[in-house]
């Protein structure tokens, strides 16, 4: 055949290209073609290839199994992880698990799979992500918990931020200037997290002191005083966040310490110490002051005795070891943690302007935490790393002038030095590693080229795929300067304002540098479902993503599955009917291409019952009768009338049933509530259509062919629907399968499951030993369990069976009958204490009488 | 009579036992322990004593 008309002719096909240079090479190389061969082979492709295709949202792929160990819609933080809330305008963090745990006691929860789901009605909000790539405050739909016992997984990021979560648990990343949500297992070391940056805040201004301390006070709204009961000075309860408050708190944080009557701070800046002593007198509190010389340095202290003030300051910590950020703190307004950040500083922080950094050093890892967070107000962005044993935090040298602005210190020697650095810098040089944009795509460089921008940067961007935000910020200003010399309209393009959103966004992309499995040693797992793009903070800043959304939708391809130990247990117990009983149908030639008539045959059968279809079954007082309202649309849905439907109740129940519309009025011979509401469960339960105990299929196309997969067990009516192919499919219920198939299918089905429940968790069991179990276990004809009611308790030796379980029960049944043991099993042996019949066990000797003695030496 | 590992070790043990007890040995050997000299007899075929095989059915 021509060259060129073959390649025409395959070129005009509607396959993909690689199939067609395969297909053009193949059929190039044969010389003998007639035209009507080439054509026939060629529908035998395109038909081939037809068949594999799969639409949209078609399911596609083996059922999402789900064993008891490790739910494949597990994605989850552990109790212990904190995420940021806002309650009201009180803005803190909890740990998820207490959150969840508080919830689901409060207002009770639904069981939705393995989970534990609980929607609120009550206003929580979460720190959320937007696609917009700014931060947002959105409402917590539900909480949910769930079992895991499988292992977690650790991340940790450049700016030492740290987050743990199941495997499945979803993150979001940056990739082609989009949001979009990954897997925790997929992450891999290099990527980039978001870590907020900035947190918008409602502010509180004034707090309650009462509200933090314990019942020992006494509260004088009028005076607006707080006393303690058993006498002590008072201070003002109503006590205005203000910049001295927020400053005497940060020094206290950096500096101070707690007893039952009195706070002492020790610090030997004269600045510091009138701040405090001037503190003391506005709340009308005294003090003393020592001299302390004891210790590394010498110091001075000054002790304010109030024991309300210092149980207030509790809240704060009282050891440097536990020192922390009370909650109310994140919610209050700018210039209270403004005072409270630069006390912190003026305390323990330091600046080197050699080494360009702002660094502060903690022996307590929360209050780290809780000050990153506070700088993140500010759009001051930190570092958290720790040495040997103490925590730090580092403002790099790019947030310096942004500190200086915002907090600054108070202590002359620091400030200075903070000036000095923020001098030095230099705005040019704006790399920084850890605030990069990842996943540019082609954006800068289609924007780039509007303005004819030097080519060189912007492919080094292109091929780099990322870009320091500041960088991207400067080379943004300049395309801007030179659009409007040049009089090109950027603000219409689209790339300009992607990355405009990039570089004015509240999160930093944070990249991974280490991820480990850690094991997980609580019950639960947790997780929060918020509205939007379902994103939400933890306490370290880390955004995550949530999608057990998806499993609240109704018909996600999606089947639970028994794996694991349990289904193993379930099959070596020989279970009546498994927990979780599946069907795998499969269909006959003339069916298995075709979606329609697979779903055809699915529709057949599913069943459904009264229950499901009508609108509502009510006990209707007036007429002393059950009333079943119907909706005919979806009875004709599903192939009903309400002929069928009255038809198949009276074939249940002997009722008189009076039609009205499409509502039926059930009336039973001597009506009560009692006895009408006895029957209304019998009436949900009626069978229309269907196969009964089949809850659900779901059809699949899975190697080339559609298949259904059931969830609940039927074999022997499935077998009697026309289109299945009964050669092929199987149920994992194996008493089922004895039943309908024999006993030797029954054996197979209990090697086939046990070696695929084996199998999916990765373990090779030599075949044979699982032959042995199904041969002991169907030996005698019908499946017994391999236990006290089946293999274990009809072994003929009495003492082989006491020896297993209920021992005395055996004991007696034999004295009582008189039994005799052989003593011929291995069990019996040893209990009495002979050798057993295996081995040098089984080995009789006698005298060897053919032997003379000394014959032989003669010789 | 061939031996089968399990009988050498059941014969073995049999007959040291004998030998230990002041049975006679039936070969002339410098081994010093019984469990020696009951080998060497296996070794060399001189031990009066046989297994029972089971009958064949």
């Amino acid at each position: 055949m021509d060259m060129e008309a073959l390649k025409q002719k395959i070129e005009g096909l509607d396959i993909p290209q690689s199939l067609k240079d395969e297909l053009f090479e193949k059929l190039s190389k044969e010389k003998d073609l007639t035209e009507e061969m080439v054509d026939e082979i060629i529908d035998e492709v395109v038909n081939a290839y037809r068949k594999a295709l799969v639409e949209p949202y078609e399911a596609v792929g083996i059922v999402a199994a789900q064993s008891i160990g490790e739910p494949g819609t597990q994605m989850s933080l552990p109790y212990e992880e904190k995420i940021i809330i806002k309650e009201g305008e009180f803005i803190k963090p909890v740990e998820i698990g207490k959150l969840v745990d508080e919830m689901i006691e409060r207002f009770g929860f639904e069981k939705i799979g393995n989970s534990e789901v609980c929607d609120l009605p009550i206003d929580i909000y979460a720190l959320s992500l937007d696609q917009d790539e700014k931060v947002h405050w959105k409402r917590i739909i539900s909480c949910i918990r769930h079992k895991h016992n499988g292992k977690l997984i650790k991340i940790k990021t450049k700016s030492g931020r740290e987050i743990t979560a199941t495997p499945y648990h979803s993150f979001v990343i940056r990739k082609d200037n989009k949001i979009i949500p990954v897997k925790g297992s997929e992450l891999k070391i290099g990527d980039r997290i978001p870590v907020v940056k900035h947190i918008p805040a409602n502010c509180v201004e004034a707090i309650n002191i009462s509200d933090y301390v314990s019942g020992n006070y006494v509260v004088d709204n009028i005076n607006n005083k707080i006393a303690p009961k058993i006498n002590g000075k008072s201070i003002p309860n109503n006590i205005k966040l203000d910049y001295d408050f927020g400053y005497f708190i940060g020094i206290y944080l950096a500096e101070g310490s707690v007893t039952k009557y009195f706070v002492s701070i020790s610090n030997v800046d004269e600045l510091i110490l009138n701040k405090i002593r001037a503190f003391a007198d506005k709340l009308g509190l005294n003090y003393g002051e020592y001299d302390n010389n004891n210790g590394f340095a010498e110091s001075h202290d000054i002790r304010i005795y109030s024991s309300t003030l210092a149980e207030f300051l509790s809240n704060f910590g009282t050891s440097s070891n536990t020192k922390k950020i009370a909650e109310f703190v994140f919610g209050a307004n700018k210039e209270f943690v403004r005072g409270l950040i630069r006390g912190y500083f003026d305390g323990d922080g330091n600046v080197n302007a050699d080494r360009k950094v702002i660094r502060v050093t903690s022996n307590s890892k929360e209050l780290i935490d809780g000050i990153a967070i506070l700088l993140a107000r500010f759009n001051i962005f930190s570092i958290k790393t720790k040495t040997k044993n103490q925590f730090v935090l580092i403002i790099p040298h790019r947030y310096a002038k942004k500190f200086h602005e915002e907090i600054n210190f108070s202590v002359e020697k620091k400030k200075s030095e903070l000036e000095r650095l923020v001098s030095s810098l230099n705005d040019d040089k704006t790399y920084d590693s850890i605030d990069m944009i990842p996943s540019i795509g082609d954006a800068l460089t289609k924007l780039g080229e509007k303005v004819d921008y030097p080519k060189v940067i912007l492919k080094k961007f292109e091929r780099k795929q990322k870009i320091g935000r500041a960088t991207l910020q400067r080379h943004l200003r300049r395309i801007e300067e030179l659009a409007v010399k040049k009089g090109v309209n950027i603000l219409a393009l689209k790339e300009y304002w992607l990355l405009k959103k990039a570089v004015e966004s509240d999160v930093i992309w944070d990249e991974i540098v280490k991820i480990e499995e850690i094991s997980c040693d609580k019950k639960y797992v947790y997780d929060i479902s918020v509205e939007g793009l379902e994103t939400f903070t933890t306490f370290d800043g880390v955004l995550t993503h949530n999608t057990m959304r998806t499993f609240h939708y109704a018909g996600v391809a999606e089947i639970n599955v028994t794996l694991g130990l349990p289904r193993m247990i379930e099959i070596v117990d020989a279970r009546k009917e498994p927990s979780t009983p599946i069907m795998t149908i499969y269909l006959k030639e003339e069916y298995k291409d075709n979606r329609e008539k697979a779903e055809e045959i699915a529709k057949e059968i599913e069943s459904l019952t009264l229950g499901s279809i009508a609108e509502s079954i009510s006990i209707d007082l007036w007429t002393q009768s059950i009333k079943v309202e119907l909706d005919e649309n979806r009875l004709a849905d599903r192939g009903l009338t309400i002929d069928d439907v009255i038809e198949a109740i009276k074939k249940k129940l002997k009722v008189k049933i009076d039609v009205d519309g499409t509502t039926l009025y059930l009336k039973i011979k001597t009506p009560s509530i009692k006895a009408l509401r006895k029957r209304i469960p019998k009436i949900k339960n009626i069978q229309l259509k269907g196969i009964p105990g089949i809850e659900r299929v779901l059809v699949k196309k899975e190697g080339g062919e559609y298949v259904l997969y059931t969830q609940g067990s039927n074999l022997r009516e499935v077998f009697k629907i026309d289109g299945v192919d009964t050669t092929r499919t199987i149920t994992n219920n194996i008493i089922e399968i004895q039943e309908v198939l024999g006993i030797e299918a029954a054996r197979n089905a209990i090697i086939n499951e046990m070696r695929n429940t084996l199998e999916q968790q990765g373990l090779e069991v030599d075949i044979r030993h699982l032959m042995l179990v199904a041969d002991i276990m169907t030996a005698d004809g019908e499946v017994k369990p391999i236990g006290r009611h089946g293999v274990a308790g009809e072994k003929g030796s009495v003492l082989a069976r006491a020896a297993f379980e209920e021992t005395v029960k055996h004991l007696y049944a034999a004295a009582e009958r008189g039994d005799v043991d052989k003593l011929k099993g291995v069990i019996e042996n040893v209990i009495v204490g002979k050798p057993i019949y295996l081995g040098t066990g089984c080995v009789e000797l006698t005298i060897d009488r053919e032997y003379e003695e000394g014959k032989n030496m003669e010789e | 009579m061939k031996l089968t590992k399990f009988e050498i070790a059941r014969i073995l043990g049999a007959r040291s036992l004998q030998i230990s007890s002041g049975a006679y040995a039936t070969i002339e050997t410098k081994c010093d322990s019984s469990l020696k000299i009951a080998y060497e007899e296996i070794k060399q075929g001189k031990v009066p004593l046989k297994p029972i095989r089971p009958v064949k059915a």
